[in-house]
């Protein structure tokens, strides 16, 4: 296995250019071993890649069980691939040297999704922030490394007077994750991955939360992975979606396609699904698509068994994801006649963003 | 219902028609080292037979703790300080740690937060709802053997499972048919009033949708009352017949839940509402400033004031309430704790802008 990606890296040194992060045919599976039962396949053949110029925020959605965060601790370099490789400025991450391995752990960055367990309770706020300062060397001083951890808090809306100096059970959730985030923003990554960051935090800071990591991308230019359930939110802070459903990308393309004219039984079954915060505009009473509690499909559409439209050809193979429009792409066969050819890679339907 | 302890419910005719609930000056208080912290303080409502009510508020609000009291589930240091709970006529504070037994998942039931984690993993999904019906039926009542297995078949059925489902272990249920056995087990004595704290909290949004649909149709064929708990105001205008609001262990607001979201009254209540996403306009949504008081020593006089965009003179809310905000007296905001006040049939509010307190 290694030697082999070595070899790949050796052939796509000049293919990475213009993507910092890019996903070639990524699958990740669990269990199995010697008698192959019982795997899970958590993410299924994902192409993807994240550009250096305008990267955008890439909304990740899906139900738990749906491959999101894996798919996130894949892109982390936290798990390797079992299939596929992920290249980071061309090179990729399995044979990394040590240098290229520091600036990697630099340049991607994850946001947890619990703002309370990120923080060990002995140590005051500062900590968090000066490890990072230290490892990487990014200040020659105590002074100037103090001054860059109160740039950063402050770019995230934070006072450091009402931060550092204190312990974490000294302050609110939203100040917490706030924090992480502020923490992410020191080491000026290209990248941040995160994962369900305002899940856990009421919904008058979830604007807060969200407004700062919007500011990261667009005043910054950092890449945004947001890892969420939540269509609303990644509606509103993202610019294209990937929707997944058990390991696969069902759907995928600029957000205001997928989520106001969803392609996907699946995608439809989730926006009818929301709650909307209206009173007249309530669930419609179909109660299809009740989870069955069955296996799901090994070999076909993993939807199938939920599916509405389910034809015979759904059961026998996966279906490839059908470009059906300039920019949005689903994995279904209703799709086979009238689409514009399969899609590769996910970014090749991403909206570029301004 | 035919023991002594409820027959004050007979007495109530008049009420019995109307209200199922009525909760009266509730306070419930927590003795800590920092202070006593005012969780519920001074909470009335009233909720009619039948009738969906949600009930939102920041987390510390104090609304799981008023839910919890509602049961006398609350657990120390948490003490009930004052007030009355009336079920049916019957109040709940004066019966007995046993009479008090009997009327829970009787009379009241809850689907507590996190259900998936409330069932025991080493019984059956049979022998844990057989357990409910067991415990809170007097034994004069109780079913024979046989009548008991149907209807726990029953039950399952009216939640969307297979009677298999009966024979088998916590395990092997996915989160949403934990959650339908939770409803069964909530259910299965007909009680007048569900109690539901954020029961689909850990759930995607289908499985979320399929629960309440399930809630509903149960909650109707029972003609049973709801109190579902959350802070998710989706949820809220998807289940609900009205709203209350609470903030800092007050109730604030309370209305039909089309009026919340066409004019709500509180500022707090409308800035919830003009802080919520939604899929049809991008752009900018808003959080609410600052953060929750502490209770331990809230805020002299209206608790929200150090918040409040009328209070503070918020540019972005120079429209709002505009025909009423210059009769407001900005030095009661800081001085008198508003009242909850009726302005309107069934329209609550505690905000100094409606007067009363003057």
């Amino acid at each position: 296995m290694v030697a082999q990606n070595a070899s790949m890296t050796a052939l796509d040194s000049t293919d990475g250019a213009d993507n910092v992060l890019e996903l070639e045919n990524v699958s990740k599976v669990f269990g199995g071993g010697l008698l192959r039962r019982n795997i899970t396949i958590a993410v299924d053949d994902v192409s993807l890649g994240i550009p250096r110029e305008n990267p955008g925020i890439i909304a990740v959605a899906g139900e738990s069980g749906s491959g999101k965060t894996t798919l996130a601790r894949l892109m982390l370099g936290i798990i390797p691939p079992t299939e596929g490789v992920i290249y980071f400025n061309g090179h990729d991450i399995a044979s990394l040297n040590r240098s290229e391995k520091r600036e990697f752990r630099r340049e991607v960055q994850p946001i947890m999704q619990d703002p309370f367990e990120v923080y060990n309770p002995f140590y005051k706020v500062d900590h968090v922030m000066m490890v990072p300062v230290q490892n990487f060397g990014l200040a020659r001083s105590k002074s100037e490394a103090r001054d860059l951890v109160v740039e950063s808090l402050e770019t995230v809306g934070l006072r450091h007077q009402e931060t550092l100096g204190r312990f974490p059970h000294q302050l609110s959730g939203g100040q917490r994750q706030r924090i992480m985030v502020a923490r992410a923003l020191l080491l000026k990554p290209r990248i941040i991955v995160a994962d369900e960051p305002v899940s856990m935090v009421d919904a008058s800071l979830r604007a807060t939360i969200l407004g700062s990591i919007d500011l990261l991308n667009k005043e910054l230019g950092i890449a945004v992975i947001y890892i969420t359930h939540d269509l609303t939110t990644a509606f509103q802070i993202s610019d294209n979606i990937i929707v997944m459903y058990q390991g696969s990308v069902v759907e995928t393309g600029r957000v205001e396609d997928v989520i106001q004219d969803p392609q996907h039984p699946y995608t439809q079954l989730l926006v009818e699904s929301i709650p909307r915060p209206n009173p007249s505009e309530r669930w419609g009473r179909d109660m299809a698509s009740q989870e069955t509690g069955g296996a799901s499909n090994e070999v076909g559409c993993r939807f199938a068994p939920r599916c509405p439209y389910v034809m015979a050809e759904c059961t026998d193979e996966m279906p490839p994801l059908y470009r059906v429009g300039d920019t949005q792409a689903a994995l279904c066969y209703l799709h086979r006649d009238t689409a514009t050819g399969n899609v590769q890679s996910i970014s090749d339907v991403f909206k570029a963003s301004v | 219902m035919t023991t002594a302890e409820t027959a004050p419910a007979a007495v109530n005719v008049d009420n019995r028609a109307e209200n199922v609930l009525e909760v009266e000056n509730l306070k419930v208080y927590y003795d800590t080292d920092a202070g006593q912290v005012k969780a519920v303080d001074d909470v009335s409502f009233t909720l009619k037979r039948g009738e969906r009510m949600g009930l939102v508020g920041e987390s510390g609000s104090g609304k799981t703790t008023m839910a919890m009291a509602l049961m006398r589930l609350h657990k120390p240091p948490a003490i009930i300080a004052g007030g009355n709970v009336r079920l049916d006529g019957v109040s709940l504070l004066d019966l007995n740690d046993e009479q008090m037994r009997q009327t829970r998942l009787r009379d009241i039931a809850l689907v507590p937060q996190g259900a998936m984690n409330s069932l025991n993993p080493v019984y059956r999904v049979r022998d844990q709802i057989i357990d409910g019906i067991k415990h809170h039926t007097p034994r004069d009542e109780m079913l024979n053997k046989g009548a008991v297995s149907e209807r726990v078949v029953e039950l399952l059925n009216s939640v969307g499972l297979d009677a298999s489902v009966a024979d088998m272990y916590p395990h092997e249920l996915s989160g949403g048919m934990k959650q339908r056995v939770a409803l069964a087990i909530a259910t299965s004595l007909r009680p007048k009033m569900i109690l539901a704290d954020e029961p689909t909290s850990a759930l995607d949004v289908v499985v979320q949708r399929q629960i309440m649909l399930t809630l509903e149709q149960l909650q109707q064929e029972m003609e049973a009352s709801v109190l579902l708990v959350g802070h998710d105001m989706g949820l809220m205008a998807q289940f609900a017949d009205v709203l209350g609001v609470m903030y800092a262990g007050h109730l604030v607001e309370f209305a039909p839940i089309e009026e919340v979201f066409r004019n709500p009254k509180h500022p707090y209540t409308k800035k919830l509402i003009s802080s919520l996403p939604d899929i049809q306009v991008k752009g900018t949504f808003t959080g609410i400033e600052g953060l929750p008081p502490t209770l331990v020593i809230p805020p002299p006089g209206c608790r929200f004031h150090p918040r409040c965009p009328i209070y503070n003179n918020d540019e972005d809310f120079r429209d709002e309430f505009v025909d009423i905000r210059g009769s407001l007296n900005t030095d009661l905001c800081t001085t008198v704790d508003p009242h909850l006040n009726e302005i309107e049939p069934r329209r609550w509010v505690a905000c100094h802008m409606y007067g009363e307190d003057a």
